[in-house]
């Protein structure tokens, strides 16, 4: 038998290579066994019939879930005769959503669909659906979205099947986004988690008081709509829509809905969770687990999966939103944990009640009451002069009393990135105030002529909008250190800041008093602020003209450092060679000019940290330079990529939150914290951090790459490539980017891509230099391990600043234990003495 | 979580030495969390997401290890077995689908149905699946063959990295293969139970 299976085998082979009309007479020709014959001849006559017989797998037939269910409506398309389909609005676990126009009554409407798939898993789903809009139609309130009536719609021409059939529900149309949406943008203030609170409690009572309860209570189902004549107006959705999907639950002969959860086990009580009866104390609690995460930005337990998630709510105490948000109001805290108690009776009873506990005799009460009222944001002052080649000057004053008052602890001082967002788009102070989370803001308008100089600051406050101080100078521009000065010292006895005699003499400090000098500096970060490679050298000639007037200008040494160290990391078709002994030689000027300089720590660390692969000493200098300096947002952004060198992941999210908290705006910092997320392996957070980040910043590429790395991580590797690859064209082929696409191509099993993208960067390394990592990440990701050690090895001569994270980037995990990979860490972080000396 | 990915590791190992017992057991935790998967995302409004079954099957298995495998050895079980758990759900569902066809009990088809069995031919998953059961015994490489490629979704390229065997020997294995079992099922070799 084997035998003959394997002589027909060869037989049909050799068959198929002779032309179609020619196989017959091979065949006689080469075999005598008649039976032999005609079997392998209706082997090859089944052959040419194939076509596509078992060329697709029936799970890729089965394929794409949101192709084969996308929306199941058109714009245009009219439902149940009435509604004409103005656009698809959004997509929920159950059904579709879309804008309709009621063509009876003229207004527009939303149109929630429950898929045909989905009310067949449901038996009664109608006779249910209609129950329940029956109960949604009992709570009219104004934070309510009310929900209209229930439509049954059938494609004519098709039968009146009940799988065909589609049911929709008419509602209110809500323009706004979800609090889901919300929370994934950042962090929610003081005054919008109150107005949430406020009108969700409201709506929960005016529910409650008509015996309906909500049961899905989450952000995904709390409307923030802007049509509020004051301010945001919130609406809770789906009332009782989920009672209706839910209900089947108890009903253990299903087995579709037996031990499922058809809510949203994030949100769920624990009586919920476990099946039992339900009160109005259940939706409190969920109302709890929604304060939770608006003030401190996770929910307690935020694990891996929902499910763990939920069943930790079951098990173990709720840990104090304090832990994570040390600086939260004690009452904010009182009241989210009594939300959250386990038994149910034991919670707040009413929903109002929860609102109660939150007001005091003078108002409201703030979430962070102490730590926010030492916080400012110092808006780009207003070149008023009416030349834009002035604007360093505005700009570079703002940045100077920012960094002044960053010296000051406790302080909380919006970083420059941060406000520079808001340049030009200064109208309304106190709100930009409000969306930033600080107590008081400045602002500020600068007009410069020849000597002439004039300074106007007004410093408000966000609370109230009254101005708590305001100054008009009028002076020489020789003056300007003076009036910087003056305003910080205002702004710090203005806030009540009690600050020691030491730290009013470090605070006002004089870095140069030389008025030329201070102007080529604020030109020289003028330009390094822009990060670009020319921007880079124009602010390089800058910085070395500062010094070249005052030789003991400490801060433009500085400059000069963080301009070289970042070029390096920026442009990897120089050297690490070339530019880093320069960074170090300034850096180390300027500590010796002056050792209680902030900056010139930072610069240091960074160093240390990129070029020395000495994760220890930098440590050390970001440390210093954070105690000189607490709200320098790029020192605690370097010590968190420090701590992930190290792989203290915990810790390093911990210090580039802080970064984020100074810096919120940065594209860089909230890029890093995405990184970092992925390198400590919390994949799913990291997707997000870089979401965010994009949705800030558009097509920001270090954000991309990011995200395609923490794809390839999770193994989406379709979603991974096209990252990287929006991350090249953003950079413009930058090879870094080249690199992790490359890595993420063969990954993807796509390996011409990846030889491809080898080859050109190798035919580039031929050329000139480019950094040899990216070259080992493409090697490794082909499994070819030969030339990615060899690139590895050029890129420990090279002083590769990437080299650091071996240990921490998980591409290089696969190396593991190989002999040619330990020498290799042992050469980065063996002896950072002998590299020194190199 | 650490405990279960120790565990999926030492699995494939001893899978990779034909340890059968393992194999079952591996097959249960990632069916288990393919379904935990299947049920979070029908859900949860994911709607950004394109939800490709193989895509599932990979993902249900990454929770499960951590990191994608790396090394070379582990990857090409990670495919085999990714292709045996799939055509253990396709015939496990196409069993139900037939049964409930022939006027068993109207079962309703849960979530992870809907996302894995969006196909319209359980006959022919049944046949192809049977078939194979012989072809096992007559030429255990084509076989293996078919499974990857029909029921894993991989690529030529990719079978014959998984199996170690040149891309050309797998094509022309698989051209015989589906030759064969086209005939099968073309002379009556149906499935019917």
């Amino acid at each position: 038998m084997q035998h003959n299976w394997d002589n027909a085998k060869s037989l049909f082979e050799a068959a198929l290579q002779q032309p179609a009309d020619q196989r017959l007479a091979f065949l006689n020709a080469s075999c005598s066994d008649s039976s032999m014959r005609e079997e392998v001849q209706r082997l090859l006559a089944y052959h040419a019939e194939l076509g596509n017989f078992l060329t697709t797998s029936p799970l890729q037939r089965g394929k794409q879930i949101s192709e084969s269910r996308g929306p199941l409506k058109s714009p245009g398309d009219l439902l149940a005769r009435r509604f004409r389909v103005v656009q698809f609005l959004a997509r929920g676990g159950m059904g579709e959503v879309y804008e309709g126009e009621d063509l009876e009554l003229h207004e527009h409407v939303a149109l929630k669909m429950v898929r045909s798939e989905i009310a067949t898993w449901y038996p009664n789903c109608l006779q249910r659906f209609k129950r329940e809009v029956h109960l949604a139609k009992r709570v009219t309130h104004p934070n309510v979205c009310r929900v209209f009536d229930l439509f049954r719609h059938s494609d004519p021409g098709k039968s009146a099947d009940q799988d065909e059939e589609l049911i929709f529900v008419s509602m209110e149309l809500l323009r706004g986004e979800t609090l889901s949406d919300r929370l994934r943008r950042g962090p929610v203030n003081p005054g919008e988690a109150l107005a949430v609170v406020s009108q969700v409690s409201g709506a929960l009572d005016a529910a409650h008081a008509v015996g309906v309860l909500h049961r899905d209570l989450k952000p995904g189902n709390i409307f923030l709509s802007a049509d509020g004549a004051r301010g945001t107006r919130v609406v809770v959705t789906d009332f009782g829509l989920a009672l209706a999907l839910d209900e089947g639950r108890a009903d253990s002969s299903n087995p579709v809905t037996q031990g499922e959860f058809l809510g949203t086990p994030a949100y769920m009580s624990p009586e919920q969770l476990l099946n039992q009866e339900l009160t109005a104390a259940s939706d409190v609690y969920s109302l709890g687990l929604i304060m939770y995460q608006m003030v401190t930005g996770v929910r307690p337990f935020e694990d891996e999966t929902p499910n763990q998630t939920a069943t930790r709510r079951l098990t173990d105490k709720i840990p104090s939103p304090r832990t994570v948000a040390p600086d939260l109001d004690k009452v904010w805290e009182g009241v989210i944990l009594k939300c959250l108690e386990r038994d149910p009776t034991r919670r707040f009873q009413a929903a109002g009640q929860v609102l109660g506990a939150l007001r005091s005799d003078s108002g409201p009460v703030r979430f962070f009451p102490k730590a926010r009222r030492n916080s400012i944001a110092i808006l780009p002052f207003v070149n008023t002069s009416g030349n834009p080649d002035m604007e360093y000057l505005s700009d570079g004053i703002t940045e100077t009393i920012i960094s002044t008052l960053s010296r000051i602890p406790k302080m909380r001082v919006m970083a420059h990135s941060t406000v520079f967002r808001f340049k030009g788009r200064l109208d309304d102070p106190q709100n930009i105030g409000r969306q930033l989370d600080v107590a008081s803001v400045l602002v500020g308008r600068v007009f410069n002529r020849g000597n002439m100089l004039k300074i106007g600051v007004e410093l408000v406050d966000v609370g109230n909008g009254r101005q708590i101080w305001g100054e008009q100078y009028n002076r020489n521009f020789g003056d300007v250190f003076e009036i910087q000065d003056d305003i910080a010292k205002e702004i710090s006895t203005k806030l009540e800041l009690k600050l020691s005699s030491e730290e009013k003499k470090h605070l006002y400090k004089r870095q140069t008093q030389n008025a030329d000098a201070y102007q080529l500096y604020l030109k020289g970060r003028f330009f390094w602020n822009k990060r670009t490679e020319h921007d880079f050298r124009t602010g390089i000639d800058f910085f070395s003209r500062a010094v070249a007037i005052d030789p003991a200008y400490a801060l433009a040494y500085s400059g000069l450092a963080d301009s070289y160290t970042t070029q390096s990391f920026l442009c990897p078709h120089i050297p690490p060679r070339e530019l880093m002994p320069q960074a170090r030689q300034t850096a180390s000027k300027a500590l010796a000019l002056d050792s209680g300089l902030a900056e010139a720590h930072a610069s240091t660390g960074i160093i240390d940290l990129r070029y020395d692969w000495d994760p220890i000493s930098a440590e050390k200098s970001f440390q210093r330079a954070i105690t000189l300096k607490p709200s320098h947002a790029i020192a605690h952004q370097w010590y968190g990529e420090c701590l992930a060198a190290m792989t203290h992941f915990d810790r390093s999210i911990t210090e580039l939150k802080i970064a984020q908290d100074l810096d919120p705006l940065s594209p860089i910092i909230n890029s890093v914290l995405g990184g970092m997320l992925c390198f400590g392996g919390q994949y799913d957070h990291a997707i997000e951090q870089c979401q965010c980040t994009l949705e800030m910043h558009k097509e920001f590429w270090l954000a991309l790459y990011f995200l395609g790395l923490a794809h390839e991580c999770r193994g989406e590797f379709d979603e991974a490539v096209l990252a990287f690859q929006r991350s090249a064209v953003a950079a413009q082929k930058n090879p870094m980017t080249l690199g992790g696409l490359g890595h993420s191509y063969a990954r993807a099993g796509k390996r011409s891509e990846a030889s491809n993208l080898l080859n050109e960067l190798r035919t580039l390394s031929e050329r000139s230099y480019t950094s040899p990592v990216n070259l080992a990440l493409i090697a490794l990701g082909l499994d070819q391990y030969e030339s990615a050690f060899a690139d590895l090895d050029r890129a420990v001569e090279a002083r590769v600043g990437w080299m650091v994270f071996l240990q921490a980037d998980p591409r290089f995990k696969c190396l593991g234990s190989d002999e040619r990979f330990v020498k290799i860490l042992e050469r980065v972080f063996g002896s950072p003495e002998q590299r020194r000396s190199a | 979580m650490d405990g279960v990915r120790g565990e999926i590791t030492l699995l494939l190992h001893r899978m990779g030495k034909g340890d059968s017992d393992a194999e079952e057991r591996l097959f249960a935790l990632v069916y288990c969390e393919l379904r935990r998967l299947a049920r979070n995302y029908m859900r949860h409004e994911r709607n950004e997401h394109t939800l490709q079954p193989t895509a599932l099957v990979h993902e249900a298995f990454l929770k499960l290890i951590g990191t994608p495998p790396i090394n070379w050895q582990n990857r090409s079980h990670f495919f085999a077995v990714s292709a045996q758990v799939m055509r253990r759900i396709l015939v496990d569902q196409a069993r139900r689908r037939l049964r409930k066809k022939r006027g068993g009990k109207n079962r309703p088809i849960s979530p992870e149905e809907v996302i894995l069995c969006n196909y319209d031919d359980p006959e022919l998953v049944m046949s192809v699946h049977e078939c194979l059961l012989r072809l096992a015994e007559i030429d255990e490489r084509q076989s293996r063959i078919v499974e990857l490629r029909f029921f894993g979704g991989l690529s030529i390229e990719a079978t014959a990295e998984v199996l170690g065997i040149s891309p050309k020997t797998v094509q022309r294995d698989w051209n015989y293969a589906r030759a064969w079992l086209y005939g099968q099922l073309k002379d009556g070799h149906v499935y019917a139970a």
